[in-house]
């Protein structure tokens, strides 16, 4: 799977490049939203995990641009506000909301489900 | 009493030297129609004594008439127990008191026969001849050398019809109506002095001088006793004034008098009374009162801790999502690595040891994740500790870096731009550093809420040293945070400060930060300045006094 991460957090960018790429995926990781949207437009990826709370182009900006342009892209939103992350993310066509802190293996499942229905091909 | 010094006459030598002006006046007024009159008196009794000596004389001559035709040798003896220093003996007797300078006797023709004079008197017979007349008895104030004198002038007459030799008919001329009919053989002059009157009136002024000082000073004395008298109630009254005006209320005049002094010094001790009652009326309002503050002080300041506390409270939980978030990323890294590690040894062993220093990466990376966290929860937990009225040396530029801390994660979410300038080597001042962080985060999180999802939003902070240029006890550290957020609308600006004062939604601000941060800033006896422009933002200026960390 082609996955691109954007997170302004270090740390988050690192361990998510570390873990995904040892289990064979092709991993890019960036720390905003602009060069997300310059990389998702190169390139064709199968998933973005964002952060939410970013400088300069936040979460929610970063979801519905790559929706508008991107609409096939699966988009799973990071962060560490629960409730409001569920219920907007949800709205504007995130796949899935991860909260921080979270378990590699929950990621992991929502990899594994994105394949699932990328083989079915009904992804949105 | 008078500021200035001027010599002052009081009331007391007022009187004295009035009455004294006042009696000299009467008895001058008096001495000298006294003396006048009684001038007049003796100068009459002198007139009439001379007047009665000049008739003996003449009387005495008529009986020498024969001696008038010889010459005057015999009227001389006669005149010589009139005049001089054998006066008073024999028939003068009873006129012995008279001062007789001269005495002589003129013929028809005024021409003098016989003359006597004592003393130096030098006026000239032709002189006196001029008062003599015929028809009667004269009496003359003539003057020698300024000396005033009388000079009496009587004529001598000689009855022509005589029956005898013997049995001559000798009458005073004065008694008699038909003097016609008496020849006029000649005159009886004497001159008398003045001086005897002078000398009796001399002795008469010098006891009225003697008597005039008696009375000036008994009346002096009297005066200024009684006026003494008098004015002692008033100098009591005086007394009684300046022990009120020194505050010593309970002060009473002893004034016994029926009398308006009496009156006076009565409504004195009632107004007295009066003020003592109101000023202990006063004395009890203000201990009333002091009491009253005293307790709504401990009031406010149990208040006001308890203020603080919750006010942190609050401040607490505004930041907990920032701090969520925070905590939230470093926790992740670690959970994250600490698991893939773990699943690393177990899926695969000896790959592990081949690749060790991967996993030396990952343990680093949790171990500095971890230390992350710490720094934020003690920063954290310094922010939420009960606070101490402490003060202790602080280094101001700690202090706000910590509180920088404490936000920053929400200021980096937030996109906003975070520009700080500290002034190095600021003197360290005694503060309470956990009060202090509490303002700074406050005014902190509000720049942060006024910028909210502004694009370029920025904080600046600033700290710097303002030197006084009298003295380092005055010098100030001044902070300034600045936004470039919403603004304060005008008509909030005043209110800001005020408790409870939000313009946030219900749950999102208690309107307790900025009235306790200054509350705080105020008990480090500095102060709060803001300036607001609508859209432009807001610069909150802190001030704060150096104190001398030594004292």
């Amino acid at each position: 799977m082609r996955i691109l991460i954007v997170d302004d957090e270090i740390i988050i960018r690192a361990l998510l490049l570390d873990v995904l790429k040892s289990d064979g995926h092709e991993v890019d990781a960036v720390g905003n939203g602009y060069d997300a949207l310059k990389l998702a437009k190169k390139n064709d990826y199968d998933i973005i995990f964002s952060d939410v709370h970013m400088p300069e182009m936040n979460g929610y900006e970063l979801l519905t641009q790559i929706k508008s342009h991107h609409p096939q892209m699966a988009v799973v939103m990071m962060d560490s506000y629960p409730e409001e992350l569920s219920e907007r993310c949800m709205r504007d066509g995130a796949f899935h909301c991860v909260h921080k802190p979270f378990d590699i293996s929950e990621l992991r499942k929502v990899i594994k489900s994105i394949e699932d229905k990328k083989h079915s091909g009904d992804v949105s | 009493m008078s500021p200035n010094k001027k010599i002052r006459i009081g009331l007391r030598l007022q009187f004295a030297i009035g009455a004294v002006v006042f009696i000299t006046f009467i008895v001058i007024s008096f001495t000298s129609f006294f003396v006048a009159t009684y001038r007049e008196i003796l100068e009459k009794k002198l007139e009439e004594k001379g007047v009665a000596l000049t008739q003996t004389l003449s009387q005495n001559s008529q009986s020498e008439y024969f001696l008038w035709l010889k010459n005057g040798e015999n009227l001389k003896g006669i005149l010589r127990g009139v005049v001089g220093e054998e006066q008073g003996s024999g028939e003068y007797k009873e006129v012995h008191d008279l001062d007789v300078v001269y005495g002589a006797f003129f013929d028809e023709e005024k021409r003098p026969v016989a003359k006597r004079a004592s003393r130096s008197f030098n006026l000239s017979p032709v002189r006196i001849a001029k008062y003599l007349d015929k028809e009667r008895i004269q009496s003359q104030i003539i003057y020698q050398d300024n000396e005033k004198l009388m000079l009496i002038s009587i004529p001598v007459t000689y009855l022509k019809e005589v029956s005898s030799d013997e049995e001559l008919v000798f009458e005073d001329v004065m008694s008699r109506e038909e003097s016609s009919e008496r020849t006029v053989i000649g005159y009886a002059v004497t001159v008398l002095s003045f001086q005897n009157i002078n000398e009796s009136l001399k002795t008469i002024k010098k006891y009225v001088a003697i008597f005039l000082s008696i009375i000036a000073g008994v009346s002096m004395i009297m005066i200024s006793f009684m006026v003494g008298l008098a004015l002692n109630p008033i100098k009591r009254l005086l007394i009684g004034i300046k022990h009120i005006t020194k505050g010593n209320y309970g002060h009473r005049v002893h004034v016994t008098r029926d009398d308006e002094l009496g009156d006076l010094a009565e409504a004195f001790n009632f107004m007295a009374s009066v003020i003592e009652k109101s000023n202990r009326e006063l004395e009890d309002y203000s201990r009333e009162l002091e009491n009253k503050v005293r307790q709504r002080t401990k009031e406010i300041e149990d208040m006001q801790l308890q203020l603080i506390q919750a006010g942190k409270l609050a401040a607490v939980g505004e930041l907990s999502a920032g701090v969520a978030h925070e905590l939230n990323n470093p926790i992740g890294g670690i959970l994250g690595y600490s698991q893939f590690i773990v699943e690393k040894i177990r899926k695969n062993p000896e790959e592990v040891k081949k690749n060790i220093a991967s996993i030396e990466k990952y343990l680093s990376l949790i171990a500095r994740e971890s230390q992350r966290c710490k720094r934020i929860i003690r920063n954290l937990l310094r922010f939420s500790r009960a606070s101490k009225m402490e003060f202790e040396p602080t280094d101001i530029n700690i202090v706000l870096k910590e509180s920088v801390d404490i936000i920053a994660s929400q200021l980096e979410t937030k996109n906003i731009r975070f520009e700080m300038s500290f002034q190095k080597d600021l003197p360290l001042t005694q503060s309470n550093a956990n009060q202090l962080q509490q303002v700074f985060t406050n005014i902190l999180i509000n720049a942060q809420k006024a910028i909210g999802d502004k694009a370029d939003g920025s904080i600046r902070i600033k700290s710097f040293l303002r030197k006084s240029k009298e003295d380092e006890q005055h010098d100030c550290i001044e902070v300034f945070i600045q936004d470039n957020g919403c603004g304060i609308p005008k008509e909030n600006l005043s209110k800001i400060f005020d408790p409870f004062f939000t313009t946030r939604k219900t749950g999102e601000g208690t309107g307790l930060g900025l009235s306790l941060s200054y509350g705080i800033v105020k008990d480090h006896g500095g102060d709060i300045l803001v300036e607001s422009r609508e859209r432009q933002g807001s610069t909150f200026t802190i001030i704060l006094p150096v104190i001398d960390i030594r004292t």
